[in-house]
């Protein structure tokens, strides 16, 4: 089975659960306690898919990052993009989609996190913002169809080029 | 300055570590640290700017200071990566900036949630204010009530206005009884009180009160309580009042008008099926009091006497005029009882065949009949359309002027609408006068001076109605009568 390596980077403002979304992906684990990440973590998690097997390398920034000019150093070499905002707090939605607009030309998703704590109706309006992936990284709800969103993007652009 | 060093080959495999953490020789390298998971990649990039590096080892989780070097030997390349462990240090510093970083979540979230507020009373001090515009300016009464209590709360200035009262007050004296369907002896007769129970909370059903205002004034109101809920006021019920006294009334009175109507048609048809069924079964006692009279004349001629002779004349003569009575009285109703049957007619031919039968005695009253122009096909009831030329035209021969030259001319004009048909002559025709000719057994002249009982121009009429047209006539006595009547074009 063929085997292919991908960088993919998550990133979005601080405390919207990009670590969390990370470490509950990859090993399963959530914790209510909030720690602000700090620098750059990487994980590992290996996807099969029909023909393909996928080594998807998760370097989480730190929402500092995300607002440094050292932003541009860390995204080098990345295979897709993660955008994550808190659906709680739409605000950083509008931050994200800005960025994601003028600075990204690989593949991209925007994720909306902490889908639990909204209502259907908030969940709505995000939609008509045009995102696509809604996940909880408490519940792990729409976890999985994200990162497949996002390998399938890259997957595609890989077999284009 | 760097606590440990680990060495590794191009593919990852460890050579040498000083690093408890990484004890593992001979073991790859990202098994331990996943950043180098593509070593050949990552060469462009300056170790020394991804600071801190975040690894879980194991349960433990580090934070690394990192930086490294290669040489080559032999066309094979290795590293050597330089760790500096500074766990304790950003763990103290990952617990201040999570603190620090809660405290801005929350601060964002209460400035969020305050802009939401702030947003959402602008909202509604805007729709309270475009609110109380609508309410003081409707048309409707509106009254506010209190769920629990039944308690009318406020109202707007139509609704005070509608009950006669200055303030809210008066307006909870009023007292009014049910009106729609039967009384329930349940209902508060306070205004409105039983609207709110609970059977009928979520109704927004409209029914009609009647009651005394506050000026003792009898008014009938349409009430409608709307539903709590749609307008999420949780403890109040909002009624809409409109004052439909004088609507109300109207309806009363026409439906009075209609049961009055409906009798009226049901005793008129009642009479017509009275002369109907009277005057066909007094036809047989007729036909046989003239028979015998006849056969007594005959046979007992000459033993009568004079005065025995007129007597039996008397007799004769007075059962031939009951005998054309009931006749006329049963045409009549067999008019208004037969069925119409409409169909495409040439009313030439019909006139025609009509004038045929009355040449005779036109000849022998010498009155001419004319046809101006040719009449036209339209659809009508032929048989009955031919009994109203039968009628107007004999009509207008038996009235005919002895002394002078008599002429009956039949001519008709197509309007928008309808046809019109005119039947004029130059005979005796009638003075002014206040009697409806078309009425049944109307006559103007006496009995002994022409035959007829007064009812060909009530049958005429009776026709043309049945066709949706009309009947009228136009008459200077000594010049003639010209009667017209209409057919629609549309049946």
């Amino acid at each position: 089975m063929r085997e292919i390596r991908k960088k993919v980077v998550l990133f979005g403002n601080v405390g919207v659960g990009k670590s969390s979304i990370s470490r509950k992906y990859v090993s399963n684990e959530f914790s209510e306690t909030y720690m602000s990440s700090l620098g750059l973590s990487i994980e590992k998690k290996v996807i099969e898919l029909a023909n393909v097997s996928v080594i998807l390398m998760i370097w989480d920034l730190a929402g500092e990052i995300f607002e440094s000019t050292q932003f541009q150093g860390y995204i080098k070499g990345a295979h897709g993009i993660v955008g994550i905002f808190d659906s709680s707090r739409p605000y950083t939605h509008d931050l994200l989609s800005k960025f994601l607009d003028d600075s990204i030309d690989c593949p991209h998703i925007i994720v909306g996190n902490k889908v639990d704590l909204i209502t259907s109706e908030a969940k709505n309006e995000l939609k008509k913002k045009n995102v696509e992936y809604f996940t909880s990284a408490k519940t792990g709800e729409g976890l999985d169809e994200a990162f497949r969103g996002i390998i399938d993007k890259m997957i595609s652009e890989e077999v284009y080029v | 300055m760097f606590d440990y060093r680990v060495k590794f080959d191009q593919s990852g495999k460890i050579i040498y570590s000083n690093a408890p953490m990484i004890p593992a020789q001979h073991d790859q390298i990202d098994r331990y640290l996943p950043l180098f998971y593509d070593i050949e990649a990552l060469e462009d990039f300056d170790l020394k700017a991804l600071r801190p590096y975040e690894c879980h080892i194991g349960n433990k989780k580090y934070f690394f200071h990192l930086d490294w070097s290669f040489h080559e030997i032999d066309n094979m390349r290795f590293y050597e990566l330089l760790i500096e462990d500074r766990t304790s240090s950003y763990n103290r510093l990952q617990k201040e900036r999570s603190k620090k970083n809660t405290l801005r979540l929350e601060q964002d979230y209460l400035i969020d949630r305050l802009n939401t507020e702030v947003e959402e009373k602008n909202e509604a001090r805007s729709d309270n204010h475009e609110l109380k515009t609508i309410l003081e300016h409707t048309r409707e009464g509106i009254i506010y009530q209190n769920q629990m209590t039944g308690e009318i709360v406020k109202a707007n200035h139509k609704a005070l206005e509608l009950f006669s009262c200055q303030k809210v007050e008066e307006l909870k004296s009023i007292q009014h009884i049910h009106f729609n369907g039967n009384p329930r002896e349940e209902y508060d007769p306070k205004l409105f009180v039983h609207l709110w129970n609970k059977e009928r909370k979520r109704e927004a059903k409209e029914e009609v009160i009647k009651l005394n205002d506050h000026a003792q004034k009898e008014k009938y109101f349409s009430v409608r309580v709307v539903e709590e809920q749609a307008l999420k006021l949780e403890s109040l019920n909002i009624i809409f009042v409109s004052d439909i006294t004088n609507e109300y009334q109207s309806k009363l009175e026409l439906k009075n008008k209609n049961k009055e109507l409906l009798q009226y048609i049901e005793s008129n048809v009642q009479l017509e099926q009275f002369a109907h069924v009277a005057s066909h079964d007094l036809r047989a006692p007729i036909i046989t009091i003239k028979s015998f009279s006849n056969l007594l004349k005959e046979k007992c001629a000459d033993r009568l006497n004079d005065n025995e002779s007129k007597y039996l004349n008397i007799i004769k003569e007075n059962a031939d005029q009951m005998f054309s009575l009931v006749s006329d009285l049963l045409d009549y109703a067999q008019i208004n009882s037969q069925k119409i049957a409409f169909k495409k007619t040439n009313l030439q031919f019909l006139l025609e065949g009509v004038i045929d039968s009355f040449r005779s005695i036109a000849n022998q009253t010498n009155v001419t009949i004319e046809i101006v122009n040719r009449l036209p096909e339209i659809v009508v009831d032929d048989v009955k359309l031919k009994r109203v030329f039968q009628n107007l035209l004999s009509n207008a021969i038996k009235f005919a002027d002895p002394t002078k030259k008599s002429f009956v001319k039949i001519d008709f004009a197509e309007l928008d609408d309808k046809y019109e048909f005119m039947i004029c002559d130059n005979g005796i025709g009638m003075k002014e006068g206040s009697v409806d000719i078309f009425q049944p057994y109307t006559k103007l002249n006496l009995q002994t001076e022409y035959e007829g009982n007064g009812m060909g121009l009530a049958i005429c009429k009776n026709i043309i109605k049945q066709h949706k047209g009309e009947i009228y006539y136009k008459s200077t006595y000594g010049e003639g009568s010209r009667f017209v009547f209409s057919i629609p074009k549309e049946l």
